[in-house]
């Protein structure tokens, strides 16, 4: 019951009961009395009647004002002592009470309660201490899977049964999100829906094909298809299912890989193909024509004759030249089936170096190249051939000397190796050209520079004492070098798989349990604090709460253009200055991309009916109108602690001992009122709020609640 | 002196419009189907020019050309390589082993008969 009712209550009894007995007292001596005695008395009470009255009010407001003090030092303060006592034990054990009025006795009530919540922390650290030994163990071993994960150059997802992301990596975010900084083709991030990011069809489509052939008892059901992806790219996944324990839970793993290229080149290539066969049946078909009707008819008139030679004159010339653009075309767009990468020259060098050292105890002298030289090679196999025929001329004779170079020359590049020991006849050495070396994958030489498009020559010194082997291989370009990771890079991976174990139960969203939600909680900076009267949004800062776990590299940070002045007094609080601000995107480009980064979630702010306030008279602009269930941390500390005057976000950080790192920047008041959240959860529960249905309505019953802006 | 020119080919159907266009230019022409008959050739024929495709059984034109340019006798014969195998690295490689020119088919015949031409009449001045 409230304080103030309580009081009201007491005051109200106690009068009743001081009037009640003054009442009792008259009606006794009023028995005692006679009929002419009472009607005296009678006559004399309605004679004071005002003064009787006064005297009772009197009594009344006595009784309040006596009342006050006990209220004020005992009733009042334990009440504070309870909420703060709660407070340390179920929020913050590092919190203190502080009774600045109230009976002595209970001041050091409070001592006590302190001297136990040092005690209980103190213990609390001494366990907490040995269960972070453990954690820390379990946690470096998370830090190695998910720095595993980030450096992985293939692009993985698991998602639940229903297509929630449940795991991810950088490479998928690249890859599925693209170049668009604004969402535009989908977030990718922790329960975020994987429909919306690749062809819905397509996914649904793989999903009952890997269905079915489980069904059908497949061992490795694994299904494929291609959708369309950020930037226009082109994207094969592969699906695959993941089992669960419970039936209707469960997941798929899928990779992704990047086609665009590889698709192009092959349609360029079948488009060359056609057109020149088309172009070739068209030229042989008229020259035929012309030949067969010259053979028949050998007794054409000469001028007839010269007009048929000048046909297969004309068509021969032009296929001459469709053939030289083909051969062109092909050149250009050698996108060789088998895997060749850009290498360096000289660190193909340095590895044929080392090899060669081996078969022919030999250091090889390396001839520069002066400029940097970029081969397209298979750097492995070609080594791999290179040294079989190696062993086959030290199996000759020793080797005394050797040197190994790179030169580029024209579009092509050439690698020699030369030495001095012996050298077979060519004869014999197109024979080893041909000879399948050991390994995993034997490949000859021969085999080896028909995959690099190369050619392959050996020269015999003339006296017989060395020999040089030269591969003319097709240069490279520059590897891209990578460029330092952006912002977006850094979201390097991230993973929740409790969805791989169960089912969410909950379809209504207010029968979710709070710590089970998944929340966007956003803050934004503005130009003032008077969103009717022009003031306007300058930053907006969000981050994700993923079923109740807090991700911090899921976030939205953008400042926005407010097409105004940034007033000086406002300035003094976030630092954002006008010239801060120009250039950036408007309103009407930042809401929508916020409104797909907040898609299906709660929304969760700081007083969050301001930032809100902003964003509805901003509607039209914007096209956006926001109807998420909505939390407010203020509203919600109010439900839990309504004696205290402070619910600023200041005062509920240091209250529930959360760090505050950035205070009036968009993107750090909202990582600070996700952790108050967070910690605000167990005090709800404790009120008997665990669900979200419950939370709003005991928010819209606080005082605050009804600040309108 | 008539300069003398060996054609080599394996596909007869070139061979025949190359000798008629050879002979016409007034060279004495002769023949052969594959590697080891044009190198048995070079040495009973020695001819002053060669014209060698590289695709022949037995002996690749590219072999071929290795061989005669290793021996001192036939520094100075010319070599021309013609042939369908057209690529950069093919190219290159057919000069490296030592062609004086490489043509790829199809090709002008004028064009060719003057390439010829040129190469023969450098010569001119040591033959008279």
């Amino acid at each position: 019951m409230r304080a103030r009712a309580r009081f009201a209550l007491a005051v109200a009894g106690l009068s009743a009961a001081a009037l009640g007995a003054a009442a009792l007292a008259t009606w006794l001596v009023w028995e005692a009395l006679d009929a002419a005695a009472r009607d005296a008395v009678a006559a004399a009470a309605a004679d004071r009647a005002l003064a009787l009255g006064l005297v009772a009010s009197g009594v009344v407001v006595g009784i309040a004002l006596a009342l006050q003090a006990p209220f004020r030092t005992w009733t009042a303060p334990a009440r504070r002592l309870i909420e703060e006592g709660r407070l340390i034990l179920l929020a913050n054990p590092g919190h203190r009470v502080r009774l600045g009025a109230g009976a002595q006795e209970l001041v050091d009530l409070a001592g006590v309660v302190n001297e136990l919540a040092e005690h209980g922390q103190q213990a609390l650290a001494e366990v907490e201490a040995q269960i972070e030994d453990a954690r820390a163990e379990v946690a470096e071993e998370r830090n190695r899977l998910v720095a595993l994960m980030s450096q992985l150059p293939q692009a993985v997802l698991v998602c639940s049964a229903e297509g929630r992301i449940l795991l991810y990596n950088g490479r998928t975010v690249a890859l599925l999100e693209g170049e668009s900084e604004d969402g535009s083709g989908g977030y990718v991030g922790l329960d975020r829906s994987l429909h919306a990011l690749v062809d819905a069809d397509a996914l649904a489509f793989a999903l009952a094909e890997v269905q079915r052939r489980l069904g059908a008892g497949e061992d490795e059901p694994v299904s494929t298809f291609v959708t369309a992806a950020g930037g226009g790219r082109l994207l094969r996944a592969q699906l695959a299912p993941v089992r669960a324990e419970e039936p209707a839970a469960g997941g798929y793993v899928l990779t992704l890989e990047d086609v665009t290229r590889r698709l192009e080149a092959g349609n360029r290539r079948e488009v060359l193909l056609r057109s020149l066969i088309e172009r070739t049946r068209a030229a042989v078909a008229s020259v035929r024509a012309a030949v067969e009707t010259i053979a028949a008819h050998p007794d054409m008139e000469s001028d007839q004759r010269d007009a048929f030679t000048g046909i297969i004159a004309d068509e021969a010339l032009r296929l001459s030249g469709d053939l030289d653009a083909a051969a062109t075309a092909t050149g250009a767009h050698l996108d060789a089936s088998w895997p060749l990468d850009d290498m360096l020259g000289s660190d193909l060098l340095a590895a044929l170096r080392s090899r060669l050292a081996g078969v022919w105890a030999v250091d090889c002298a390396v001839m520069g190249p002066p400029a940097p030289v970029w081969l397209r090679v298979d750097g492995h196999a070609l080594l791999a051939a290179v040294a079989t025929v190696a062993e086959r001329v030290v199996g000759l004779g020793p080797i005394s000397a050797a040197s190994i170079g790179v030169e580029a020359s024209g579009g092509l590049a050439r690698l020699d190796v030369s030495w001095r020991g012996p050298a077979p006849e060519p004869a014999a050495f197109a024979g080893w050209e041909t000879a399948r070396p050991d390994g995993r994958i034997p490949l000859t030489l021969k085999e080896v520079t028909e995959r690099h498009a190369g050619e392959v020559l050996y020269r015999r010194h003339p006296q017989g004492d060395g020999g040089m082997l030269r591969l003319l291989l097709p240069a490279g370009e520059p590897a891209a070098r990578p460029t330092t990771p952006g912002p977006r890079e850094q979201r390097v991976a991230g993973y929740d798989l409790r969805m791989l174990q169960r089912v969410d139960r909950a379809s209504d969203l207010d029968e979710r349990p709070l710590d089970q939600l998944t929340c966007t909680v956003f803050d934004t900076e503005t130009t003032g604090l008077a969103p009717a009267e022009g003031d306007e949004i300058i930053a907006i800062g969000a981050v994700r709460i993923v079923r109740g776990r807090l991700q911090r590299h899921e976030r939205f940070s953008q400042l926005v253009d407010p097409q105004r002045h940034v007033s000086a007094a406002s300035f003094r609080i976030h630092g954002i200055d006008d010239e801060m601000l120009a250039g950036r995107p408007t309103l009407p480009e930042v809401v929508p991309a916020f409104a797909r980064f907040c898609d299906d979630t709660v929304l969760v702010g700081h007083n969050v009916a301001f930032d809100l306030r902003f964003l509805e008279l901003a509607e039209g602009r914007t096209g956006v109108r926001f109807d998420q269930p909505v939390l407010d941390t203020l509203l919600l500390s109010a439900v839990i602690a309504p004696e205290q005057a402070d619910h600023s976000l200041d005062a509920l950080a240091a209250r529930l001992g959360v760090d505050v790192v950035a205070r009036h920047t968009a993107l750090g008041d909202a990582l600070l009122t996700a952790q108050v959240l967070l910690r605000l959860l167990p005090l709800l529960a404790d009120h008997g709020i665990t669900m979200l249905g419950q939370a709003r309505e005991a928010a819209a019953q606080t005082p605050h609640a009804t600040l309108g802006y | 002196m008539t300069a003398r020119v060996l054609l080599v080919d394996d596909e007869p159907n070139i061979l025949t419009s190359l000798v008629f266009l050879m002979e016409r230019s007034g060279y004495e022409v002769q023949v052969a189907a594959d590697g080891e008959e044009a190198l048995a050739a070079v040495d009973s024929f020695r001819p002053d020019l060669v014209v060698l495709d590289v695709m022949l059984p037995r002996l690749s034109g590219y072999e071929v050309c290795q061989r005669l340019r290793a021996s001192p006798a036939h520094r100075d014969l010319h070599i021309v390589m013609l042939t369908a195998k057209g690529r950069d690295v093919e190219a290159a490689k057919g000069l490296e082993v030592g062609a004086d020119a490489y043509v790829t088919k199809p090709f002008a015949t004028r064009e060719l008969v003057a390439l010829v031409g040129r190469m023969l009449e450098d010569d001119g001045a040591g033959q008279g």
